[in-house]
C-alpha cells in the first residue's frame, strides 16, 4: 500500500500543488506571527537585561507617581546623600547614582534624533562613574568632566555625524542647551540599546536638566565577589533603615520588573498577534481540509477499486495518511521559511530597531505542529469518510451530499446566529466591546453551520444578475455553484473570515477617524496646533507660544502644560497621601478654543481658581466653591500653588479633555520652575486665513527643533493616521488569509469541473462554445467568492457597527462605513474569484468532447 | 455498397432532387493509433443520408458505427476523406465553427440520456437554443412538447424523471432547434423494451410528421426495424444496405455477417 500511496503522490503532483500551497501559507501565517512576537519581545527584553547586567541591587523611592494623560507611572526622587550610606555597606563593591529622564539630541540640521512617537525612546541620564555599573563604554573621547560637556551614544553620533569636540544642542523639559561633545559611548558591542538615543551628563548637569539638585532617581550597587544579590539587598536595607521612603530590590528584580512593564506595554501587541495566529490556524485549517477533501474525492473511485480488489479500509486510509504526511511536512517547512519573510516584512512595518528575527525553537515546533497536525486531520476525516463508502457505490458515483437538508444543523445554526446578534446588539448598546467580539465570533460559527443550508438561496440571489447577463452559462454557473452546498459553504467560509475581519477593522478605523474628525471639527475652534513628537516627555519651551503670540495674524495662543501632583480637598493637610494626578496649566483662551460644556459654575481660571471635570467632581466629591489643595511633585521641581476654589465643572469627552484639574498659567508657573508645554493651540485673528498665517508661524516654530506645527486639518490627519501602521499590519495579515481562501476556491472549482466531465462533454456536444464553458466555470467561481465576500462584509459591518456603538461612551460617536473601500473589496473578491477559476476553466474548455461524454 | 446506388423511395424523390442529402461521407477513413498499433475504425466509408429519412447504422461492436456517427456529427475528425452536413465540408471548419454547427444544425440523442442535472426538463429541451442565445419558436416547441407527452413534467429535474422520460426529453432537445439532422447513439440502450419502443416510435413520428432526418446507431434489430434504411457496417466498411428493414430480416442479416 505504501507503494500505491507514493505512486499516487508522484502521479498527481499537480493536484498537490494547491494543497502544498495551502499548508505553506497557513504555516507561514502562524510562524510569521510567532516570530514577530518573539522578535518584538526580545528587542525590548535584551535592552533592559543588558542595562542591568552588572547591577546587583537598586535603591529607589517607594513613591509611585501617575504622570496623568496615560503617561504611565514613574518613581519619585531620592536624596543623593544615600549614596555614601550605600557605599559604606559591607559587601558593596561599587555604587553609583542614576538620574533618569528624557532628552532630545538635536542634529546639525536642526532636527532631533529619533522618533519616540514611533520607535525607541530618547533618554537623558548621568554618566555613571563606576565602570562596572555603567553599561556604556567610551569608544571615543572622554567622559563628561564639567557641566557644559555631554556624551552621546555611538548610534546617535553616527546618525548626526557629530565628532568629539563638536557643539551639540540637547533639549530637555527644562530647555535647550548647547554642550561640547566630550565623548561617544557604545553599549556593549552595539551602538546603543535597541535604537534608543542617549545623552549623558555629569551628575550635577543631569540633576539640573532632568531632576532636582541633590536628588537622584535611583542608586545601583554591585556586590563584592561571593555575595548574592539577595544578601546584598538585605544588608543595604539594614543599613538604610525603614523610614527614608526608599525600597531596595535586587538587580534581577529590577530587570524582571522592567521587562514586565515592557511586556505589559506590548501586551496588546502580543494579544493582537495571538489573535491573528488563531485566525491563521483556522483559515489555514479550512483550506487544507478543503484541499484534502477534494483530493480524496478525486480518488474515491480509485480507492473503491483498491477496496474492491481486497484493500482493507485501514490500508486505504494509510495510503492517504502517507500522502498527507509528505505534503504536511514539506508544506510546513516551506511555510515556516515563508513565515520568516512575513515576520521580516511586518517587523519593518513596526519599525523595530533590531532587524534580526528571534527564531525560538518553540515557534518552529508550534508552526510545524500546526501545519502537520492540521494537514493530517484534514486528510484523515475525508479519507475516513471515503473508506466508509461501499466499494461498488463509490465506483458508481460520487457520494451524495445531504448536509444541505440537515434540519438539526439549520436549527442549531439559527439559534447560535440569533444569540450572536442579540449578544452583539446588547454589547453595542451596553458599552461592552467584549460582548460584541463574542457576538462576531458567534456570527461566524452560526454562518458556518447554516452555510450549506442557505448556500442555494444565497447563490440564487447572487447569481441572478450573472444569469441575466451571461444567459445559460450564467444559469449553469449559478446552479453549479451549489451542486455541493457543503463544499461551497466551506470554501466560501474561508473567505468570509478574511473579508469579515478586514471589513471589521476598516469600519472601526473609519469610524474612529470620523469621530476624531467630528470632535475636532465641532469642538475645537483653533486654527493651528503646535506639538512635539515625544508626548511631552521633553516638551516645548514656553518661548514657542510667547513668540507666536507676538504675530499680528494671531488672535489667541493657549499653551497647554501639565505635571503630576498630589491633590486633596482639605487645606489643613498639605501633605496629602495617596495617588497623584495630572494638573493642567493653561489660560482662559482654552474656553474659547474648546467648546467645553461647563455644566456647573463658570469657565474662569483666575488666580486661585480651578476648573475640574465632572468625573473628578463625582469621584472626589467636589462642588463649585469647594477648595482644593495642590502640591506638585519634586521631580517637576514643583511647589504648591495657592489653594484653589472650584470655579467650574465641565463635561469631558475624548477631544474635550483638558484634564481633571485645570488651573491658570500664573498659578501653575509660580509653582513649577522651568515649565514646558505639551501643546500650544493657536487661533487666528478675524479675516486671516490659514494659508496667510502659516509661513509666519512656521518660521517661529522652525527655530525650536522639537516643535512641530500643524493646521487643524493636518492635525486631524495626523491623529487619525496614528492607527495606520496597526491597520496596515492587520491588512497584511488578513490579505494573506484571503489569498489562502482563494486557493481553496481554485481547488473547489477544479474538483467541480472534474466531477462534471461528462456533463461538460455533453454541453460541448450540443453546441456550447469553449468560451461559454470558460465563462460558466469562471462565474461559478465568482459566485462562490461573492458569497463568501458578502457574508464577510455583513459580519464585518455588523461587528464594526457593534464595536463602534459600544465605544460611544468613550467618545466614539460617529459610525462611518468606508463604502468605497468595501466596494473595492467586493469587486476585488469577485475578480479574484474569476482568476481562481482561470486554470480549471481553461481545462474545462479544452477537454476532449468524445472522451468526456464517455467518462463514467 | 453505396446508398446512392439504390433508387430513392418514391415519396423522397422530389426532395432528393431539389436539395443535397442531409449528410454524406466520401471515402471516410479514421485510423486510431500509429504504426504497428494502428487500427482503422473507418476504412473508406461513402454514405449519403437523404433528407426526412430515418437511417439505422447497424453492426457488431467494434464495427466502427459509433466512430462513423461521431465523425458525421462533427464530434471527431477523419484521418482522410470528407464529411458533409448539407453542403458544408466539416474538414474546413475550425473547432469553434464545428461547435456552432453542432449547436445550430445538428441534434444529438445519447445512450445515457446526458441531460444537465441542474436544469429542468424544459430548460434541457431549449439548452442548444439558450446556448445560441436564441428564443425558441413557441409554436414549434409546443408541437415538440406535445409529441413527447411530457407537458406536465416540464418543471421536473432529470433525477425526478424515469429513464424513458429522460430520453424523451433528450429527443425533444434534439428536435427543439429544428436541426438538419439528428444523430442518435444507441438511444434505447439503457431502456427497458416498453420505454425503448416509445422512444423509437417517437423518433419514427418525428421523421414522418416533422420531416426530420435521423441517423441512429444501434445493434438492436428491433430498433433498426423502425428505420427507413438499415446500413450494415463491419470492420469499418459498409457491407450491406437494407430498405424497409424488419426485425427478422435484420437479425438474419446480422447472423450472416457474424458467420
Amino acid at each position: 500500500m505504501l507503494q500505491v500511496a507514493l505512486r499516487g503522490l508522484m502521479a498527481h503532483k499537480s493536484r498537490l500543488v494547491t494543497t502544498f500551497l495551502a499548508v505553506s501559507l497557513g504555516v507561514a501565517f502562524v510562524s510569521g506571527v510567532l516570530v514577530l512576537t518573539d522578535t518584538v519581545n526580545r528587542t525590548f527584553n535584551d535592552l533592559f537585561s543588558d542595562v542591568y547586567a552588572e547591577t546587583d541591587a537598586v535603591v529607589r523611592s517607594n513613591e509611585e507617581i501617575d504622570q496623568g494623560f496615560g503617561g504611565g507611572e514613574v518613581r519619585g526622587l531620592i536624596d543623593e546623600s544615600l549614596l555614601d550610606e550605600v557605599q559604606d555597606v559591607d559587601g558593596v563593591a561599587e555604587a553609583d547614582v542614576s538620574i533618569d529622564g528624557f532628552a532630545r539630541i538635536i542634529g546639525p540640521d536642526g532636527d532631533p534624533v529619533g522618533n519616540p512617537a514611533m520607535g525607541a525612546p530618547t533618554f537623558g541620564t548621568n554618566w555613571q562613574e563606576s565602570e562596572e555599573l555603567n553599561p556604556f563604554t567610551i569608544s571615543d573621547g572622554e567622559p563628561p568632566s564639567s557641566d557644559d560637556e555631554v556624551v552621546i551614544d555611538r548610534g546617535s553620533a553616527k546618525d548626526t555625524g557629530y565628532q568629539v569636540g563638536d557643539t551639540v544642542e540637547v533639549q530637555t523639559r527644562t530647555g535647550a542647551n548647547e554642550y561640547t561633545l566630550s565623548g561617544i559611548a557604545r553599549f556593549g558591542s552595539a551602538d546603543n540599546p535597541g535604537g534608543a538615543s542617549f545623552a549623558m551628563w555629569t551628575v550635577e548637569e543631569a540633576q539640573e536638566q532632568l531632576g532636582e539638585p541633590g536628588k537622584v532617581s535611583s542608586i545601583s550597587a554591585a556586590a563584592e565577589d561571593g555575595i548574592s544579590q539577595r544578601e546584598l539587598v538585605s544588608r543595604i536595607r539594614d543599613a538604610l533603615g525603614d523610614d527614608v521612603g526608599v525600597e531596595v530590590i535586587t538587580g534581577q528584580q529590577i530587570t524582571e520588573e522592567t521587562q514586565d512593564d515592557i511586556q505589559q506595554a506590548l501586551g496588546f501587541l502580543t494579544i493582537f498577534l495571538g489573535f491573528f495566529g488563531v485566525i491563521a490556524v483556522v483559515v489555514g485549517a479550512f483550506v487544507i481540509y478543503n484541499a484534502f477533501s477534494i483530493i480524496v474525492a478525486q480518488r474515491t473511485r480509485e480507492m473503491a477499486l483498491l477496496r474492491a480488489v481486497g484493500a482493507r479500509r485501514r490500508q486505504v486510509r494509510r495510503a492517504v495518511l502517507v500522502e498527507a504526511i509528505v505534503v504536511g511536512v514539506a508544506g510546513s517547512v516551506f511555510g515556516f521559511l515563508l513565515g520568516l519573510g512575513v515576520a521580516f516584512l511586518l517587523s519593518s512595518f513596526l519599525q523595530l530597531p533590531d532587524s534580526s528575527l528571534a527564531i525560538l525553537p518553540r515557534s518552529v515546533l508550534i508552526a510545524l505542529a500546526v501545519g502537520i497536525v492540521v494537514t493530517l486531520l484534514s486528510a484523515l476525516i475525508p479519507a475516513w469518510r471515503a473508506s466508509r463508502v461501499p466499494p461498488l457505490a463509490a465506483m458508481r458515483d460520487v457520494a451524495v451530499d445531504t448536509s444541505a437538508r440537515s434540519r438539526g444543523r439549520l436549527i442549531v445554526g439559527l439559534v447560535i446566529l440569533v444569540a450572536a446578534v442579540a449578544l452583539l446588539v446588547a454589547g453595542a448598546f451596553g458599552s461592552r466591546p467584549l460582548y460584541v467580539g463574542l457576538g462576531v465570533l458567534g456570527l461566524l460559527i452560526g454562518a458556518f453551520l447554516i452555510g450549506p443550508v442557505v448556500a442555494r438561496p444565497v447563490a440564487g440571489v447572487l447569481g441572478a444578475p450573472v444569469a441575466r447577463l451571461r444567459g445559460v452559462s450564467g444559469e449553469l454557473a449559478r446552479d453549479n455553484a451549489v451542486r455541493n452546498p457543503r463544499r461551497t459553504a466551506l470554501t466560501a467560509f474561508a473567505l468570509t473570515i478574511g473579508v469579515g475581519l478586514v471589513t471589521f477593522f476598516l469600519v472601526l478605523n473609519s469610524s474612529v477617524r470620523a469621530s476624531i474628525d467630528e470632535a475636532l471639527s465641532t469642538g475645537f475652534n483653533g486654527d493651528f496646533i503646535v506639538t512635539t513628537d515625544d508626548f511631552g516627555l521633553v516638551g516645548l519651551p514656553p518661548q514657542v507660544g510667547e513668540d507666536i503670540a507676538e504675530l499680528p495674524e494671531v488672535d489667541q495662543v493657549v499653551p497647554f502644560r501639565f505635571a503630576p501632583a498630589f491633590v486633596g480637598d482639605d487645606p489643613a493637610t498639605p501633605e496629602i497621601e495617596g495617588d497623584t494626578t495630572a494638573v493642567t496649566g493653561t489660560n482662559d483662551g482654552i474656553f474659547d478654543l474648546f467648546e467645553l460644556d461647563v455644566v456647573e459654575g463658570r469657565p474662569s481660571l483666575a488666580s486661585g481658581e480651578v476648573v475640574i471635570d465632572r468625573d473628578t467632581a463625582t469621584s472626589d466629591n467636589l462642588d463649585v466653591g469647594d477648595t482644593v489643595e495642590i502640591r506638585f511633585l519634586d521631580d517637576a521641581r514643583g511647589g504648591s500653588p495657592p489653594p484653589a476654589t472650584v470655579s467650574g465643572i465641565y463635561e469631558s469627552g475624548p477631544a474635550e479633555n483638558i484634564g481633571s484639574y485645570v488651573i491658570g498659567l500664573d498659578d501653575y508657573d509660580a509653582a513649577i520652575t522651568n515649565p514646558s508645554d505639551v501643546q500650544v493651540l493657536v487661533s487666528l485673528a478675524d479675516g486671516v486665513s490659514v494659508e496667510e498665517a502659516q509661513p509666519a508661524i512656521r518660521e517661529i516654530v522652525d527655530k525650536f527643533p522639537t516643535a512641530d506645527v500643524e493646521s487643524v486639518d493636518e492635525f486631524k490627519n495626523t491623529i487619525s493616521s496614528q492607527f495606520d501602521p496597526i491597520l496596515y499590519l492587520i491588512l497584511v495579515l488578513l490579505v494573506l488569509a484571503v489569498i489562502i481562501a482563494f486557493l481553496g476556491i481554485a481547488n473547489t472549482i477544479a474538483l467541480s469541473v472534474l466531477e462534471r466531465t461528462r456533463e461538460l462533454g455533453l454541453l460541448r456536444a450540443v453546441g456550447m462554445r469553449r468560451k461559454q464553458v470558460r465563462s460558466a466555470v469562471r462565474w461559478e467561481s465568482a459566485i462562490i467568492a461573492l458569497m463568501g465576500t458578502v457574508l464577510g462584509l455583513t459580519v464585518g459591518l455588523l461587528g464594526g457597527w457593534g464595536i463602534t456603538r459600544s465605544l460611544r461612551d468613550e467618545g466614539f460617536e460617529a459610525f462611518a462605513v468606508p463604502v468605497v473601500l468595501l466596494v473595492i473589496i467586493a469587486v476585488f473578491a469577485g475578480l479574484l474569484g474569476l482568476m481562481a477559476a482561470l486554470v480549471p476553466a481553461y481545462r474545462a474548455a479544452r477537454m476532449n468532447v468524445l472522451s468526456a461524454i464517455h467518462t463514467e | 455498397m453505396d446508398v446512392t446506388a439504390d433508387s430513392p423511395q418514391p415519396e423522397d424523390a422530389p426532395v432528393a432532387v431539389a436539395e443535397p442529402p442531409a449528410a454524406r461521407t466520401v471515402d471516410a477513413v479514421k485510423i486510431y493509433g500509429q504504426g504497428d498499433t494502428a487500427v482503422a475504425a473507418l476504412d473508406g466509408v461513402t454514405l449519403e443520408v437523404p433528407r426526412a429519412h430515418y437511417t439505422a447504422i447497424m453492426g457488431p461492436s467494434g464495427s466502427g458505427k459509433s466512430t462513423l456517427m461521431h465523425c458525421m456529427a462533427g464530434l471527431d475528425s477523419l484521418t482522410s476523406g470528407q464529411v458533409f452536413v448539407g453542403d458544408q465540408d466539416l474538414g474546413d471548419l475550425s473547432e469553434d465553427e464545428l461547435t456552432l454547427l453542432r449547436r445550430d444544425r445538428v441534434g444529438f440523442v445519447f445512450q445515457a440520456y446526458n441531460l444537465v442535472p441542474t436544469l429542468n426538463a424544459q430548460e434541457n429541451i431549449v439548452l442548444p437554443l439558450s446556448l445560441a442565445g436564441r428564443k425558441p419558436d413557441r409554436e414549434w416547441l409546443d408541437t415538440v412538447v406535445s409529441t413527447t407527452g411530457l407537458r406536465d413534467r416540464l418543471t421536473h429535474r432529470p433525477s425526478e424523471l424515469s429513464g424513458g422520460q429522460q430520453q424523451r426529453v433528450a429527443v425533444a432537445r434534439a428536435l427543439a432547434s429544428r436541426p438538419e439532422i439528428i444523430f442518435a447513439d444507441e438511444p434505447t440502450g439503457n431502456l427497458d423494451s416498453r420505454a425503448g419502443a416509445e422512444i423509437l416510435d417517437f423518433m419514427r413520428r418525428a421523421v414522418q410528421e416533422m420531416s426530420q432526418t435521423i441517423v441512429m446507431v444501434t445493434h438492436d434489430p428491433v430498433a433498426a426495424a423502425y428505420a427507413d434504411t438499415a446500413v450494415f457496417l463491419v470492420d469499418g466498411k459498409i457491407v450491406d444496405t437494407m430498405e424497409g428493414p424488419t426485425a427478422e430480416r435484420v437479425l438474419d442479416r446480422l447472423k450472416q455477417l457474424g458467420d
